[in-house]
């Protein structure tokens, strides 16, 4: 794959696989979807076989880890009547999977109001191209289109990051919306959009930041809620971290293999310091940090970067712990004390027995 | 089938399969044939019908079965030894859920275990079938199976346990590949909302294929060790000697077992009779009894069978209607009940969520091909429509009030019979007189007006007896306690109480001691008493009294023997007055209590003031421990005299029972290096109740305070004993509380202090509005204003001027290097 963009879409980094299912896809569509609900389910947990599809065979990766009646519920929410609401913490995978769900749906993930605290009404609905506003009057020519607007016109999912950033009033401008499918242009002589089928909206929020609590109870009424919970699984999480750090290597143009062992050694870690619970069952301090499977990945991402331009080998240990110390020490300094605990106790006591956690160990010296 | 526990996995030693997997294809084949010709052949003498317990499914095919096939004999797996109750729960008066309950006893303890049967368990309805078409219906399995000991620890358990038919290494490879997360929803998907739509041979080939290959994941050894191999003989040579007699018969059995029957897994039938013959002696009994939609829900930790019992039953009750959507339907009735509920409880719920809900139970149907969304799709709807924001434990409410829903509050009711158990039988029929609700499961609530209404009064002591006979059944959550002098103000009895099959299985377990609730409480409370040793009167007392709470009066005329004869052989000055104070107040609510013989209890009380005088001038023997409860008893023989001085001013005896008492204490004060406290308590006593003059307490004070060091410390013990009995003499008497404050303030300091933590625990017999009081007394008498005592003895301000001057002198020595 040529590397022109630094984060290809999903449409485009999942094109193969979403071009065999829609061949494959035999099953009902809604209105203007391009793969059937049970397509898109399968397109982001994965099938055990792989497609025969333009004489290659395609396999169809998972690409969601955690509850999959999650991903169902989802889809069928967004064949309804409401729009979708993805809550958790920070590092869930929230937006990656409403990219994957858009992009399955739609065939675009990029048609995305970024929320953030100076997101207005114009932002999310539309605004005027002023040059043409003064010289030919209000028209359709001279009218900005909001990726909401173009949702609607086109019958395409339109993805709102971060909702709850957004002050209220702007928040609420989408309350008669969702519930009927219409948006008023007054300065238009028949300035009504209907939305086309096929237009909904995923909405993603974050319960560390600005809660959800934040939300009217009007807004509320026209989702439906989904709460992705982080991965308690070592499994599960180094697999993630394996995939995506792989694919963000790739297109970096740093090709090394991915050290496995030194994945779930950086799951092992990220959950025990998550959830405060070692795999032995003992308690430890939990950082104020969010130690999500994001930033496990990065970590991951940045030690594999360092050691390939700096040392040409192999990820080394020396520079995953200090890449570990940018993540833990975010935002606040006592965090650091929290890993040194973690290392004096958790890991020492397992570089007796394990040789790749001796290693890990003998890197405590940059924590301080 | 046998034992459903879905997280048990196939242990690793044991799972060398029956047959390798070489076999297995072999073995599939032969299945098929196998159904053909031994299982479903509906021209054959004998037609195997596999099922799982509890599974609306199996029962609707069940049916159709019966229907085609028309046998003369339907054989059930069930115990044996309950098929003389068949006609009971045949019977139409009887309303599922209802159970076999199955006691037994051998040398190793006693043990019970449950055979619940619902509307839509398959095996109740082999036995209505049966009865409706008047043919017999037999119980063929063993009753009796070691293994049951050891599960039925729990207290729960059921004969119709399936942990082999749901939890093995192939369920969850099953669950991955049909994208269902447990083995109840595969199940739901596969065979109850898909088998609704299958011809009935097609459904029960799915099952006994299911069924049989699920078996073969476990070893012969492992089954042997379950006790299925066993059982599935005894029932094979049930069904061989039916032949014999029928041409058609019905055999309705877990589809685990189907291939043990149709087989002879082991070909060993001798090694097992003999087994059977050389048994240990086992004491049986079975009885009808009701059981309820919660108990019954595996969720609720009910081994066996399915979870949300309510909800199948719904779908059962539409089944039956004919409806062509039952699930569909069901589930719409759900959510419009809990739409409902919610809204009675102020949550938000609208008629826009319902309609969601309903259309993303649709929508996952489709999406999970299934032909009807049944309980999990109607869970997911619930989960994405009803719950508002993130998902916590605060806002996780409506999917709660959801599985009460689905689980159902229904108790079933068993038709009269002859097996009733009388106990059983007697404790409805008082419930029912006392208005208590056994209609519906759950915690209801119960206000006892007992004082004033004799329903209440009855109802309060059937209550007491159940607590008592430990039927699970009630709890009391205020009232009076005369037994422990607590709250005896209260007018009322509020108890919460639940009924289930559990309070019969006690009840039953209690019928050895009775045929009704107060011949059992009679005989349980005799057993305890018989173990009271004769002289410990207060404990016998005790009883006495609990047994009149529970209206047991005969057992109460007994035990007045039993009282007396213990008082005069008890020497316990304590326990006398215990039983003193027992007596006493059964004389203050002997209406309440239903005392008949007024004068006998009287007689009972003067008898034990007697002893507990006689016994006072020995109390100095008591060790320091027991001092503080024989000061409570003198203050009670205290409040006793005076109360018979005023009942009976006029007679003699009156005044001669003041008489002993004051005699015996100053017997007491007159003995030799008598114990502080004691010598307070008697003083206070006799400075109210006989010519001692106050000033003796202050006198006797004095000679602790102003004694040698041992006795100083021991004054404040003293005056504990002076003020636990008789407080208000400190109150009332000025001249006193002044003799008491000159004392301790001509005391050195240090010995002052060292007294100080037991002297404040001496002031703590004393209300804080009266110490406050006596605070500004003592403040007046050294002509201090009230409030200068509450002043701190040390303003903060001083504290902080000595500490800033201290510091600067520290620092001007350090400049000098004094330091």
């Amino acid at each position: 794959m040529t590397i022109e963009m630094i984060k290809p879409p999903a449409e485009v980094l999942h094109e193969r696989e979403l071009a065999a299912l829609a061949a494959e896809d035999s099953g009902k569509r809604p209105p203007n979807w391009r793969l059937s609900p049970a397509a898109v389910r399968d397109f982001l947990i994965g099938r055990e076989k792989p497609i025969a599809h333009d004489g290659e065979s395609v396999p169809i990766t998972r690409k969601f880890y955690g509850n999959d009646v999650l991903i169902e519920r989802a889809v069928v929410t967004l064949a309804g009547n409401r729009g979708l609401m993805l809550v958790g913490e920070p590092g869930t995978a929230k937006t990656m999977l409403s990219e994957l769900l858009s992009a399955a749906i739609s065939g675009s993930s990029t048609n995305t109001i970024q929320g953030t605290a100076g997101t207005t009404e114009d932002t999310i609905k539309y605004s005027w191209n002023y040059a043409m506003l003064l010289d030919k009057g209000p028209s359709e020519a001279a009218l900005v289109p909001s990726p909401l607007y173009r949702g609607m016109k086109d019958g395409l999912i339109t993805r709102f990051e971060e909702i709850t950033r957004c002050p209220s009033e702007a928040q609420d401008s989408l309350i008669s919306i969702m519930s009927d499918k219409v948006m008023n242009i007054p300065e238009l002589a028949d300035g009504v959009l209907f939305a086309k089928p096929g237009f909904n909206v995923i909405g993603t929020a974050n319960i560390r930041d600005k809660g959800v609590n934040e939300m009217s109870s009007a807004l509320k009424r026209r989702f439906n809620f989904e709460t992705i919970r982080p991965i308690e699984n070592v499994k599960m999480e180094a697999k993630i971290i394996e995939s995506q750090a792989s694919n963000l290597l790739i297109h970096s143009g740093i090709e090394v293999p991915i050290d496995s062992d030194v994945v779930e050694l950086l799951a092992t870690t990220f959950i025990e310091l998550r959830t405060g619970r070692t795999r032995e069952g003992y308690k430890i301090e939990i950082p104020q940090a969010v130690m999500s499977t994001a930033e496990a990945v990065s970590v991951y991402v940045q030690s594999a970067m360092t050691s390939y331009y700096y040392e040409e080998g192999g990820l080394s240990m020396e520079r995953l712990v200090q890449n570990m110390l940018g993540t833990v020490a975010k935002e606040n300094t006592k965090d650091l004390s929290v890993l040194k605990a973690y290392f004096s106790k958790v890991v020492k006591e397992r570089a007796q027995t394990e040789s790749l956690w001796d290693a890990y160990y003998k890197e405590k010296k940059w924590i301080g | 089938m046998d034992r459903l526990n879905p997280v048990v996995a196939v242990d690793e030693e044991t799972s060398s399969p029956e047959i390798e997997l070489s076999d297995l294809k072999q073995q599939f084949s032969k299945l098929h044939t196998w159904f053909e010709e031994k299982v479903f052949d509906l021209r054959g003498p004998v037609v195997h019908f596999p099922i799982r317990h509890h599974s609306p499914a199996c029962s609707y095919h069940l049916l159709r079965t019966i229907e085609e096939y028309a046998p003369d004999l339907i054989l059930i797996e069930g115990p044996e030894s309950g098929n003389p109750l068949i006609p009971v729960l045949a019977d139409p008066a009887t309303q599922a859920p209802v159970s076999l309950y199955y006691g037994y006893e051998d040398e190793s303890g006693r043990g019970s275990c449950y055979f619940p049967m619902l509307d839509y368990s398959p095996e109740y309805i082999g036995i209505r079938e049966a009865a409706k078409r008047q043919i017999p219906a037999r119980f063929i399995d063993l009753d009796y199976r070691g293994r049951q000991r050891e599960a039925s620890e729990n207290g729960k358990s059921s004969a119709q346990d399936e942990a082999l038919l749901a939890g093995s290494d192939f369920i969850r490879r099953l669950c991955q590949a049909t994208k269902t997360r447990h083995f109840d929803e595969w199940w739901e998907k596969s065979f109850e909302v898909g088998g609704l739509s299958q011809d009935t041979r097609e459904f029960a080939r799915g099952v006994f294929t299911y069924c049989t290959l699920s078996r073969m994941t476990y070893s012969a050894e492992r089954l042997k060790q379950e006790g299925d191999l066993e059982r599935e003989a005894r029932m094979r040579t049930h069904i061989e000697e039916a032949r014999a007699a029928y041409k058609r018969i019905l055999v309705v059995t877990g589809g685990f077992h189907t291939y043990g029957l149709i087989t002879d897994p082991t070909g060993d039938k001798g090694h097992l009779r003999q087994q059977e013959a050389g048994g240990e002696e086992i004491r049986k009994q079975m009885y009808p009894m009701v059981f309820t939609f919660e108990e019954a829900d595996r969720l609720n930790g009910y081994a066996s069978g399915m979870p949300y019992v309510g909800y199948y039953d719904k779908v059962w009750a539409s089944m039956l209607k004919g409806e062509a959507k039952p699930y569909e339907r069901t589930g719409l009735e759900m959510l419009t009940t809990l739409s409902k509920t919610l809204r009675t409880e102020a949550e938000a719920a609208s008629t826009a969520d319902g309609i969601e809900a309903y259309g993303m139970m649709q929508g996952l149907a489709a999406l999970r091909s299934k032909s009807q969304s049944g309980a999990y799709e109607l869970i997911d709807g619930v989960t994405v429509s009803f719950i508002k924001g993130e998902r916590t434990l605060a806002s996780d409410h409506p999917l709660e009030k959801l599985h009460q829903l689905m689980t159902g509050n229904q108790i079933g009711q068993v038709a009269p019979n002859s097996f009733a158990v009388p106990i059983v039988e007697d404790f409805k029929k008082r419930a029912a007189a006392s208005r208590l609700n056994l209609k519906a499961t759950g915690q209801h609530r119960k206000v006892l007006e007992i004082y004033t209404k004799p329903v209440h009064r009855e109802a309060s002591r059937l209550l007491h007896c159940a607590a008592f006979l430990g039927s699970e059944f009630a709890k009391r959550e205020s009232g009076p306690d005369w037994a422990q002098r607590q709250d005896l103000n209260r007018m009322r009895e509020i108890w919460t109480y639940s009924y289930s099959s559990r309070t019969e299985a006690r009840l039953i377990e209690n019928s050895i001691y009775g045929g009704t609730i107060a011949e059992a409480a009679e005989a349980r409370i005799e057993e305890e008493v018989s173990k009271i040793p004769i002289h410990h009167s207060g404990d016998m007392a005790a009883w006495l009294l609990r047994s009149l709470t529970m209206g047991l009066e005969q057992l109460a005329a007994s035990l007045f023997d039993n009282v007396q004869n213990a008082l005069r052989q008890d020497g316990s000055f304590l326990s006398l007055c215990d039983t003193l104070d027992i007596v006493e107040q059964m004389i203050s609510q002997r209406r309440l209590l239903g005392v008949a013989d007024e004068n006998r209890l009287r007689h009972l009380a003067d008898e034990a003031y007697a002893a507990c005088i006689s016994r006072i001038p020995s109390l100095n023997g008591l060790n320091t421990d027991e001092q503080p409860r024989a000061v409570e008893g003198l203050k009670l023989l205290e409040m006793h005299a005076a109360g018979r001085a005023a009942e009976q001013r006029t007679t003699s005896a009156a005044s001669d029972a003041d008489e002993n008492f004051r005699d015996r204490l100053s017997e007491l004060l007159a003995v030799a290096n008598l114990a502080p406290r004691l010598e307070g308590a008697a003083i206070a006593i006799l400075v109210r109740i006989a010519d001692h003059k106050p000033r003796e307490i202050t006198d006797r004070a004095r000679a602790y305070l102003h004694g040698s060091p041992d006795q100083v410390s021991r004054s404040a013990e003293y005056l504990q004993g002076v003020f636990a009995v008789a407080r208000d003499i400190l109150m009332q008497s000025d001249v006193m509380l002044a003799d008491l404050s000159q004392l301790l303030a001509r005391l050195p300091h240090e010995d002052f202090l060292r007294l100080l933590p037991e002297l404040r625990l001496a002031f703590t017999f004393f209300t804080p509005p009266e110490t406050s009081r006596i605070a500004a007394q003592v403040a007046k008498l050294h002509g201090l204003s009230a409030s200068s005592v509450q002043q701190q003895a040390v303003s903060e301000r001083s504290l902080l001027a000595a500490k800033q001057l201290d510091q600067a002198i520290r620092e001007e020595f350090a400049a000098w290097k004094l330091d």
